[in-house]
């Protein structure tokens, strides 16, 4: 174990990309072990590959990209900008709806912080608010996207945790649509204490023929989530179908409807798309002989008689987890900490009577929210890149959006219904 | 340090001389067009699937061949985006080095890389030989064409890796000539 964890540890601090520290460390321990052949190594790696639950990952990236080129993404934030008008961090309060609304379409976070720092930063840079705040904002917000079915984290964690991903979907949907709230409160108070964007008095108030005219444009955007989640219960497809549906979806939509689908813009996309889906397959097979040879160390069986020895209350244990996950996060790629942490801690909540889907949007939260915090986080280095702000600036902003979001978290977990309740509505009771 | 690396540089540029560059490029536009023509295949497979099986045909070479193009597909895009800088390892220890420390340890983990993506390769390529009697159940296909999906791609990324050694060389022996 201690050449296993050792290798890893060195190799991430030499700089080393997270594919090959968990690949090389894998491989080392199997080069340790003469009784273990080198072969097994590299099927592990194949292996990984071949599942089919996986193929939704290339999808849903592939969908993602694809709704961003073919208007539906322009649809969504005009809509979120008619919704938030007369609202005090008005053009904060859009990235907050407009995260939600793109929730229904997109999975990845880091792809919608990105997208949504593009599109709002220079406005919001030119209202007057701090480059920081831009960031935290934008940045802390995908969460939700990550949160609102489709969701890659749901995808990987149904996969290693053989838990249904339709429930988990479904499991999303009410803890996305609270974080929206508690992060738009969050946005309101903290620009009225910086005094950011006050809403204007000459912006005229939302009617519902506005409202409804807007309707008309997005709801194909709108409509996407609801189709999932229905084709999916009624078995029309499965939910790695429901990617390849998602990527026919945005093209009819943005060739037919919105006509804005270009040939050009569809390569762009691809291109863009099989080196994303390359950089995560290349993280979940290199996992393959990392995971092997954790197991085969039994450092699950260890780790779980550390935790059961601090407590065996069901919501003292996942809180214990949650934290342990929000400090790894802050160091361990989010694939990495699914695919290695998910069979330590699935098995130990299961055995306490923590249902597996509350418990996986949970985990699932917390995982993802390590993209965001520093030191290391995909999205907040690409998001903090695309305006060039301060990782610092960007932390004491992020602050009081963190909380916001621990607070939900803590709310979910006394109160499970939150997440179990439109699954076992849509899907029935386990 | 650097003279004694620049004769290991050339030797690692012949595969890059003029007519081999343009070979490497070829190959690397050919890499693209075949991630993205089995990006293609595999949305048209499944979406087909879940098409056959509302109208109850079952057609499981469709997932089978999906699941070929997957690991190709997935493989060959991990070495285009390894290639464009899209898979990078985390510096917040090594940003802080001075800047001939920071090279000396990017230089040996690109060489752990290149050496691991060898021995992928070969035991990779021991793996399909062996695997080389065994069918799909639905078609006539051997099963080792999934595992010489990382035998190729660990060749094509050690290429790349070897590139980036060989950038790396030409940094280190450019600002070793400037100071």
């Amino acid at each position: 174990m201690t050449l296993l964890l050792l290798c890893f540890v060195i190799f991430m601090l030499m700089g080393m990309p997270i594919a090959f520290v968990i690949g090389i460390a894998g491989f080392a321990y199997f080069l340790s072990q003469p009784q273990l052949p080198f072969e097994i190594a590299v099927q592990m790696t194949v292996q990984q590959s071949q599942s089919f639950a996986f193929l939704a990952v290339p999808f849903f990236i592939f969908a993602g990209n694809l709704m961003n080129v073919s208007g539906i993404t322009s649809r969504l934030l005009s809509l979120a900008r008619l919704l938030t008008r007369r609202m005090y961090g008005g053009t904060a309060q859009i990235s907050v709806v407009m995260s939600t609304l793109m929730g229904g379409v997109s999975g990845s976070a880091t792809a919608d912080a990105m997208m949504e720092t593009r599109i709002l930063g220079p406005e919001m840079q030119r209202i007057g608010y701090k480059k920081g705040y831009i960031v935290a904002v934008n940045c802390t917000t995908a969460l939700i996207t990550a949160t609102i079915p489709p969701s890659l984290g749901f995808i990987i964690f149904g996969f290693v945790g053989e838990v249904s991903i339709g429930r988990l979907f479904a499991g999303g949907i009410i803890p996305g649509i609270l974080m929206m709230f508690f992060l738009m409160a969050t946005t309101s108070i903290t620009s009225r204490y910086h005094k950011y964007d006050p809403p204007r008095p000459e912006a005229p108030k939302l009617s519902l023929t506005e409202l409804f005219k807007n309707l008309k444009e997005s709801i194909w955007a709108l409509l996407f989530p609801v189709l999932l989640i229905v084709g999916i219960r009624f078995g029309v497809f499965t939910p790695s179908e429901s990617g390849a549906f998602a990527v026919i979806y945005a093209i009819v939509i943005g060739k037919f409807v919105y006509k804005e689908l270009s040939w050009e813009k569809f390569k762009n996309a691809l291109v863009t798309s099989f080196k994303d889906n390359g950089a995560i397959m290349l993280i979940i097979a290199l996992s393959g002989s990392f995971q092997w040879a954790l197991t085969w160390v039994q450092l699950p069986v260890a780790l779980s008689k550390l935790i059961f020895g601090i407590t065996s209350n069901p919501q003292l244990l996942v809180i214990i987890m949650l934290v342990f996950l929000f400090i790894t996060g802050m160091f361990v790629d989010s694939n990495v900490n699914f695919l290695l942490l998910t069979p330590i801690f699935l098995p130990m909540v299961k055995s306490l009577g923590v249902d597996p889907v509350h418990f996986g949007v949970l985990m699932a939260t917390v995982v993802t929210l390590g993209v965001m915090t520093p030191p290391i986080g995909a999205a907040l280095y690409s998001v903090c890149g695309i305006i060039d702000c301060k990782v610092e600036d960007y932390t004491k902003a992020a602050l009081p959006f963190f909380a916001a979001i621990m607070l939900e978290l803590c709310l979910l977990v006394f109160f499970p219904g939150l997440v179990t309740w439109i699954p076992n509505m849509i899907f029935g009771k386990f | 340090m650097y003279l004694l690396l620049l004769p290991c540089l050339r030797i690692s540029c012949i595969p890059f001389g003029v007519s081999m560059r343009k070979i490497y490029l070829w190959f690397c536009r050919v890499e693209e067009i075949v991630c993205g023509l089995g990006f293609g295949f595999l949305i048209f497979f499944i979406f087909l699937s879940a098409i056959l099986r509302l109208f109850k045909l079952s057609m499981s070479w469709y997932i089978d061949l999906a699941m070929l193009c997957l690991a190709w597909t997935a493989f060959l895009g991990a070495d285009v985006a390894w290639r464009h800088g899209q898979i990078i390892g985390v510096d917040i220890v090594t940003r802080k080095l001075p800047a001939k420390i920071r090279w000396i340890v990017e230089l040996i983990v690109l060489l752990i890389i290149a050496a691991t993506l060898v021995v992928m390769a070969i035991f990779g390529t021991r793996l399909a030989w062996t695997e080389r009697v065994s069918r799909y159940q639905s078609m006539p296909i051997p099963l080792a064409l999934v595992t010489l999906s990382l035998v190729v791609a660990s060749v094509s990324m050690f290429f790349s890796t070897i590139q980036k050694i060989r950038k790396l060389i030409l940094q280190m022996a450019g600002k070793g000539e400037s100071k």
